[in-house]
């Protein structure tokens, strides 16, 4: 590929002081984005699915984090160099994010009015030069005037009826879905390249989780963002995404297009995952589980982590596997396979 | 045969306080009029986003809350009036799981003395016998006995749960309610406990009343499914029909909602239009508000009963019962 890729990260690593030692919660993870992609990050709990996304913007809590290797490259300038006021600087301009409880995330004690403000006011200036709040200069009320017609219109993109109306009221008076919505305008406020959404429909009920699905399908197209999808939820994958990476246990095991991998899933983990997943084609007592438990990170298995529990290990299996190209778009890190091309 | 469970005409209201005195103003209806049967060694899902009353339903069923009208018959005998005593004893045959294992089990007990509490409290059972029992029960469950020792936080998910399920397999019941039993687990660890669930009902000949959100594992474990809409039964069907021919709009958008890990599926997804508590009108059929399918007049006023439409299907809508069936029986 000839371009910079809008996204890439190489061989990150990440340490957690934890009282029973250092886990080592990212060991070498590889993933490129390029520009316009919609990429899933998909894996279990405590895959190191969250902490990838959170390494982009540098929001992993430092100490007691700690990126001991690698490279996080936004379109080719490395991210991890920048200094923190740079950074916000970056965050503000190209990055936005939604999390996985809309509640928690939204402050109740003010109007969604001057939360979107807020977000509005410092994703599109420098942090120094947004007036407070008790600034009446005319310079500052422009500013904020100009701030609520964006808020307005981030109300409109975001499918909230009457959002006019609606920005003078609290987050209580929001059902769930609503208030997803209300977050995403807030991530969208500077216009960002990248959309990082970590399990942003897991707390909404199925009919609302087709809503902001569609949301971000239709924001997508709109807007031409690129977004990162971090879900356990295989079919939010299918239904949303057009690549798809998988991790387990701090690694990225699998990367492919969404229609390869469902068709065609190579990494034994990835089979049992997707086997794992009842579909109306699963015939009764023939739903499989991947035997055995995630490892303890502060003593994770030697080389391919997922070989205590795959049914096909292997003596070479006790190195770390490299990267196996199977076609353009399909790698797979595992000793079973070898490089088509 | 008698059914196992039998509830007829369920109600649970909520007062809503409010005022000078805090009086009784008005009620949250959680549970509106509900009538299922369980027949023995079935499983019935219950089913419903969230605020549907589905968890309520399941409280009631054992008195955890009481209903504020209706009827539970259980083997064939009203247990929804029975004192206090009388019910505690009754609780041995009817169990209950509950979606997070970590919130369920007490934390300062270990998994022994967490699985044996209820062989003690219906049993009166202790010491050794007890002890022998327990180590039973883990190895029925997948456990070890090693774990006998040991305390909650030791264990995942997965096991933690497994533990919640032996603890309701020690006074051997005949109906156990499972509330979202696999919600907090990932895929492959909940797929782990479906088939223990499965494999445990056939060894022990157990009912189950699943009650659960996610309608692709309702459609792995479920013979029958009961779909809930804002404390009311909209459709009731067996698990084959309910999937391959919803009558009720709202089952079919929910069915059409739910993200099948196959990006080749192309069918149609029917998007509702806001949520149920906010679009919910004053008088009329409750979907209507959110009702994607062409509407008539009976819709806005008044609202559907839960009408036989074929043999075991039930549909509560009036574009199924008006037109079709003018004459269909009442679901007693």
């Amino acid at each position: 590929m000839s371009s910079t890729p809008l996204l890439e990260i190489k061989d990150l690593h990440l340490e957690f002081k934890t009282f029973d030692g250092v886990a080592k919660v990212l060991a070498g993870v590889n993933l490129t984005m390029q520009r316009g992609d919609v990429l899933a990050l998909v894996g279990e709990t405590g895959c190191g699915k969250s902490m990838t996304a959170l390494a982009v913007p540098r929001l992993i809590p430092m100490p007691p984090g700690k990126i001991t290797r690698g490279q996080v490259l936004f379109e080719g300038q490395d991210l991890l160099k920048k200094s923190p006021e740079e950074m916000q600087r970056f965050r503000a301009k190209h990055l936005g994010m939604i999390f996985q409880d809309p509640t928690t995330n939204l402050n109740p004690l003010f109007t969604i009015r001057e939360q979107l403000i807020d977000a509005v006011l410092y994703q599109q200036h420098d942090a120094n030069k947004v007036p407070s709040k008790r600034n009446f200069s005319s310079r500052a009320r422009t500013m904020r005037k100009q701030a609520n017609e964006r808020a307005i219109e981030l109300m409109n993109l975001v499918g909230i009826q009457d959002g006019e109306k609606r920005l003078s009221d609290y987050p209580h008076q929001f059902s769930g879905g609503m208030r997803q919505r209300v977050l995403i305008a807030m991530a969208l406020a500077g216009e960002p390249d990248l959309l990082i959404a970590d399990e942003p429909t897991t707390a909404l009920d199925v009919t609302i989780q087709a809503q902001i699905l569609g949301l971000i399908r239709d924001l997508v197209k709109k807007l031409n963002l690129s977004v990162l999808l971090i879900t356990h939820n295989l079919g939010v994958v299918a239904k949303t995404c057009e690549k798809v990476a998988v991790m387990y246990a701090g690694r990225v095991v699998e990367e492919s297009s969404v229609k390869d991998l469902f068709k065609n899933p190579k990494h034994p983990y990835t089979q049992g995952l997707i086997n794992a997943v009842p579909t109306r084609h699963t015939p009764r007592r023939g739903l499989e589980g991947i035997p055995g438990l995630i490892p303890n990170l502060t003593q994770p298995p030697e080389g391919c982590r997922f070989h205590p529990r795959c049914p096909k290990v292997m003596d070479t299996c006790q190195q770390i596997p490299e990267a196996r190209r199977l076609s353009a778009e399909h790698k797979v890190y595992c000793h079973l396979y070898e490089d088509a091309l | 045969m008698t059914p196992l469970l039998e509830v007829k005409g369920l109600k649970k209201y909520f007062p809503q306080r409010s005022g000078l005195f805090n009086q009784k103003t008005s009620y949250f209806k959680a549970v509106d009029d509900v009538s299922f049967t369980v027949p023995k060694g079935k499983t019935l899902g219950l089913v419903g986003e969230s605020g549907s009353g589905k968890t309520t339903i399941g409280k009631c069923a054992i008195r955890l809350l009481e209903p504020t009208e209706g009827k539970i018959l259980f083997d064939g005998e009203d247990i929804s009036h029975l004192p206090r005593k009388v019910m505690q004893q009754r609780r041995s045959d009817i169990q209950m799981i509950y979606q997070s294992p970590a919130a369920s089990l007490n934390s300062r007990m270990t998994i022994g003395q967490i699985i044996a509490e209820p062989l003690w409290i219906h049993q009166k059972m202790g010491g050794y016998q007890a002890q022998q029992r327990v180590l039973e029960l883990l190895n029925v469950v997948g456990l070890k006995e090693e774990h006998y020792h040991r305390f909650p936080h030791e264990f995942s998910g997965g096991q933690q749960q497994r533990v919640g399920i032996a603890r309701a397999l020690a006074v051997n019941p005949k109906l156990i309610i499972l509330d979202e039993p696999t919600s907090a687990l990932d895929v492959s660890v909940q797929a782990q406990v479906l088939n223990l669930l499965q494999q445990l009902q056939d060894d022990f000949d157990l009912t189950y009343v699943f009650i659960s959100h996610d309608l692709g594992v309702v459609r792995y474990l479920c013979d029958e499914v009961a779909l809930l809409y804002l404390g009311k039964i909209v459709e009731i069907a067996s698990v084959k029909t309910i999937f391959e021919a919803p009558k009720h709009p709202y089952t079919q958008a929910l069915i059409s909602a739910i993200p099948e890990p196959d990006p080749e599926d192309k069918k149609e997804q029917i998007l509702l239009k806001g949520d149920a508590t906010s679009a919910r009108p004053r008088q009329g059929c409750p979907f209507a508000g959110r009702c994607h399918a062409p509407k008539i007049a009976a819709c806005e006023t008044k609202e559907p009963p839960l009408i036989a439409t074929d043999a075991g299907h039930y549909v509560a809508c009036h574009l199924h019962t008006t037109h079709s069936h003018p004459s269909g029986e009442h679901h007693a």
